[in-house]
């Protein structure tokens, strides 16, 4: 897994592999180790993880089970989104099936090792995407973050070492497993390792899910794949990777799909998930949209984000110009005072709109 | 009523107006009759059709779906359409493509591997 350089595909990009070695590394009082599929897909925009657990369940469950044979975990548990009625049964169906078939259970095809799913619903918070709101959800508790360390790898469910992953991340599992790093470098020459799930929103005239290899240019996503925008459309921008990703101008487009190309321009890899925004969209609009679903979903625990994701709401959606310095203040205070990447991250989309469209913001 | 940055990006809010007047109860509210509640959420996950509606267990999107929300007569809204691309890719993909209830590298990495893989007993 380290010399295969899986990173995680949530959003973070954490080395899979590095992970593993934590959580293994553990040295539990009662021997119980963990694993948990994250998938609360609420990032607006991706419906990747969807597919994933809709069409291609048993992948995932056997990259739960292959991370469960490595660091010695005995129990599994794969947390689905509420607003997704049709994962559910897809994930419990093939349960029941990989049961049947001795690949989950005790003593898994012979070998002595044990491991077991559950599939839990989650209760339609945001939030809970991120993983120690997520483990505190799965444990009945309120879907609140909490600060880091400790880190779930050393203390999660139920304080036993704990390996989260988003559910793409534990897909590309089974590959690895069965064909080895080398040829899962190869997947992406030059680039980072293995292949990327991008979805196309609507204003695409081929939207749709494509696997592509890292390195492949947004243009020839978006006008290759995608077939450009629908209606006689022009791009004006695209937001890559979820609300907290960066927002790029139709400018940029020869920008490459992967995590130091996009990073130069305050974007990032994150979900996968590519709206774009046809020349119509007005732009202090969409900021104030951002900023409103950001305080709409903030979790409370901290203020930065409770109090600071309302204001900036509240600064947009005054008619009239924006004071400048008042906002720039504003994101950094949430970038640096929040406790988790849902208020540290939602100033991204609203900094690349302070600098590509400073004008329809009305900045001031 | 799907809310997301993707439903947003193809019709601007205006589908929950639409449903809020239609079905006459405000977004975030349910009827006096207690029969109908209308919730704004942040994703349906069919950004590729939107706007995203569900009724019950329905999750339907695009042209009409407001429209047939209202009826009462929603329709499961159509798959996204899946392409692989890149030469060095396999070409049913990695992650797309047929699932395999047999888990090959899950067999394949037991024959290989020492038992507990990596943990410390």
């Amino acid at each position: 897994m380290k010399d295969a350089d899986l990173k995680g595909r949530g959003g973070a990009a954490f080395p899979a592999g590095v992970k593993w070695g934590f959580v293994a590394g553990t040295t539990p009082a009662d021997g119980q180790r963990v694993v948990v599929a994250n998938g609360d897909e609420g990032d607006p925009g991706s419906y990747i993880d969807k597919h994933l657990m809709e069409r291609r369940p048993h992948l995932v469950l056997e990259g739960m089970a292959l991370a469960a044979f490595t660091v010695g975990a005995q129990r599994g548990f794969v947390f689905v989104r509420s607003e997704y009625p049709d994962s559910l049964p897809a994930l419990r169906r093939a349960v029941a099936e990989a049961r049947a078939a001795g690949l989950l259970g005790a003593n898994v095809l012979g070998s002595g090792l044990s491991f077991d799913i559950e599939i839990h619903e989650g209760a339609g918070s945001y939030v809970v995407g991120e993983e120690t709101a997520l483990l505190a959800s799965l444990r009945g508790l309120r879907g609140t973050v909490s600060a880091r360390p400790p880190f779930p790898a050393a203390r999660g469910w139920h304080g036993r070492p704990t390996l989260v992953h988003n559910i793409e991340t534990l897909a590309n599992v089974p590959f690895i497993a069965a064909h080895g790093a080398s040829a899962y470098r190869a997947l992406s020459p030059g680039a980072t390792p293995g292949t990327k799930l991008v979805c196309l929103n609507q204003r695409f005239v081929t939207p749709g899910l494509y696997e592509v290899s890292f390195g492949t240019s947004l243009r020839t996503i978006c006008d290759g794949l995608g077939g450009g925008l629908k209606d006689g459309h022009t791009l004006k921008a695209l937001q890559v990777g979820g609300p907290l990703g960066g927002i790029l101008p139709a400018s940029l487009l020869d920008t490459p799909l992967d995590f130091a190309p996009l990073a130069e321009h305050g974007c990032m890899v994150g979900h996968g998930s590519i709206v774009a925004f046809d020349e119509t969209t007005d732009m202090r609009a969409l900021a104030r949209h951002l900023m409103k679903f950001g305080a709409d979903e903030s979790c409370g625990k901290c203020f930065p984000c409770r109090v600071g994701l309302r204001r900036g709401e509240e600064l947009l959606d005054r008619p009239g110009p924006v004071d400048r310095a008042k906002l720039e203040a504003l994101l950094e205070t949430l970038e640096l005072g929040s406790l988790c990447a849902h208020g540290d991250g939602l100033p991204a989309p609203i900094r690349s709109l302070v600098e590509h469209f400073p004008h329809e913001l009305e900045l001031v | 009523m799907c809310t997301g940055t993707a439903c947003w990006a193809a019709e601007r809010g205006a589908a929950l107006g639409t449903v809020a007047a239609g079905l006459g109860v405000a977004p975030a509210s349910i009827s006096d009759d207690g029969a109908t509640s209308l919730a704004p959420t942040v994703c349906l996950g069919l950004c590729h059709v939107g706007p995203a509606v569900r009724d019950g267990d329905v999750l339907d999107a695009g042209p009409g779906a407001v429209d047939r929300l209202l009826a009462g007569a929603c329709t499961r809204a159509p798959a996204p359409a899946t392409a692989v691309h890149g030469a060095a890719i396999p070409p049913d993909g990695v992650l797309l493509g047929a699932d395999d209830p047999a888990w090959p590298g899950l067999r394949h990495a037991l024959a290989i591997s020492a038992p507990n893989g990596c943990a410390r007993p």
